[in-house]
């Protein structure tokens, strides 16, 4: 070979020596560009660009490394930087997010005791609400019961009332029925006088006395003559205007007569009018005393 | 070239070579593989297993490539690894962060929503009877 041919493939080594070297540093050029203006970017940021300051100096510690690295070293601090970068930025996002999360606990916490104050002065207007609808409904209550009161005092009066008029009717329907009894008993007596055998009077008109009347062969009252007397003058007074006849019929004209005279003198003190009583003796086998009204 | 220049040349080849191997980390990066394992272990801790799936996964991918380098005894690169891991699982533990942080603002933003619109409603008791 000769020195010209020598010469001539030791320039054109040099030359691609020198284009490779020089395509290296501009691809290692463009590694560092591209990242430092990511790097920019997030310092530029007016937002992000001031909130990690410890984590953006790592990241441009690393582009600094990767602007001195050799060749080998060169995808590590590509990578270092990358992520050195990514995390600035991430810390940064970090801050921001953690001041508004306490912003928005500040504002969360605000409105609870907002609400928490609004619904105590709600319960308070409640309570209070509730107190004057009991007040109400207690005056209501008095009200009622007051009203309750003077009806039930109205209707024990009137219970009180109606309690006389049943009373009174009673005691009117006992009368009455005391009145039916007599005038029953009246016709009893008076068909009991019919009975007797007097011709003139009807049944109705004469009234027979028991014989217990007076003991034997006497013209005192026995003791017991009282009732028989009663009867004697009840009956004169069914009739006030008929005039009475007491007819005492004996073995003894003298004991008749007495007899006669003694249950006129009883009938009269027992309030029988005595211009309305006269007496009539007489003798017969059987005792008998008969009271007789007359028209 | 010279019989002497030739010497000259392998003189300094010789040197470089040997100032090069000088430079090479002779000892196994443990403080670097210790330190990306502790920064893996609270990107781990932090969700980003589940919150930050990708740079997780890059992350351990080169804590793995770290250990198998120096196993090989190739220390210059599993230091390289590990402080690689170590960056990206402090990354992964930020992305992490980042999107709770975004949820939990979210939450806020909704429960804050919906406090106003209880406190912008009318209350029942104040409503005309």
């Amino acid at each position: 070979m000769s020195a010209a041919v020598r010469n001539f493939m030791a320039a054109w080594a040099a030359v691609l020596v020198l284009a490779f070297a020089a395509g290296a540093v501009e691809a290692r050029d463009d590694d560092y560009m591209r990242l430092s203006a990511r790097l920019d970017l997030l310092a530029a940021d007016p937002v992000l660009g001031t909130r990690a300051p410890a984590e953006m100096e790592l990241a441009r510690a690393a582009l600094a490394a990767l602007a001195d690295s050799g060749r080998s070293q060169r995808a590590h601090w590509v990578y270092m930087a990358e992520q050195r970068i990514d995390l600035a930025r991430a810390a940064a996002e970090i801050a921001v997010l953690e001041r508004t999360f306490v912003d928005l606990q500040r504002e969360h916490d605000r409105l609870q005791l907002e609400l928490a104050r609004r619904d105590a002065a709600a319960a308070r207007a409640e309570l209070e609400r509730q107190r004057l609808q009991s007040q109400i409904r207690a005056e209501e209550a008095a009200r009622l019961q007051a009203e309750a009161e003077a009806a039930r005092s109205e209707g024990e009066q009137a219970a009180n009332a109606a309690r006389a008029e049943a009373a009174q009717a009673k005691r009117m329907a006992a009368a009455q029925a005391r009145a039916t009894a007599l005038a029953r008993k009246e016709a009893e007596l008076a068909a009991a006088l019919g009975e007797g055998g007097a011709a003139a009077a009807p049944a109705s008109r004469r009234l027979t006395l028991a014989d217990s009347t007076f003991p034997q062969g006497k013209a005192t009252l026995a003791p017991g003559a009282s009732q028989q007397i009663q009867k004697a003058v009840a009956f004169a007074g069914s009739d006030p205007k008929a005039t009475v006849r007491i007819e005492v019929a004996t073995t003894d004209r003298a004991i008749a007569e007495e007899r006669a005279r003694v249950i006129r003198d009883a009938m009269v003190a027992a309030g029988v009018d005595a211009s309305r009583l006269t007496t009539a003796a007489s003798l017969a086998k059987s005792r008998r005393i008969d009271i007789v009204l007359q028209d | 070239m010279t019989p002497r220049r030739g010497k000259i040349h392998v003189a300094v080849a010789t040197i470089v070579f040997f100032s090069l191997g000088a430079c090479a980390p002779t000892k196994p990066p443990l403080d670097q593989l210790d330190a990306a394992s502790r920064a893996l272990g609270v990107a781990r801790d932090a969700g980003a297993s589940e919150r930050a799936v990708d740079a997780y996964r890059a992350a351990a991918q080169r804590f793995d490539e770290a250990q198998a380098a120096e196993g090989r005894r190739e220390y210059a690169l599993a230091a390289d690894l590990a402080a690689e891991s170590q960056v990206g699982s402090e990354l992964a533990a930020a992305q992490a962060r980042l999107a709770r942080l975004r949820q939990d603002v979210d939450r806020m933003h909704r429960e804050n929503a919906i406090l106003a619109g209880e406190l912008h409603q009318v209350p029942a008791t104040e409503l005309p009877r």
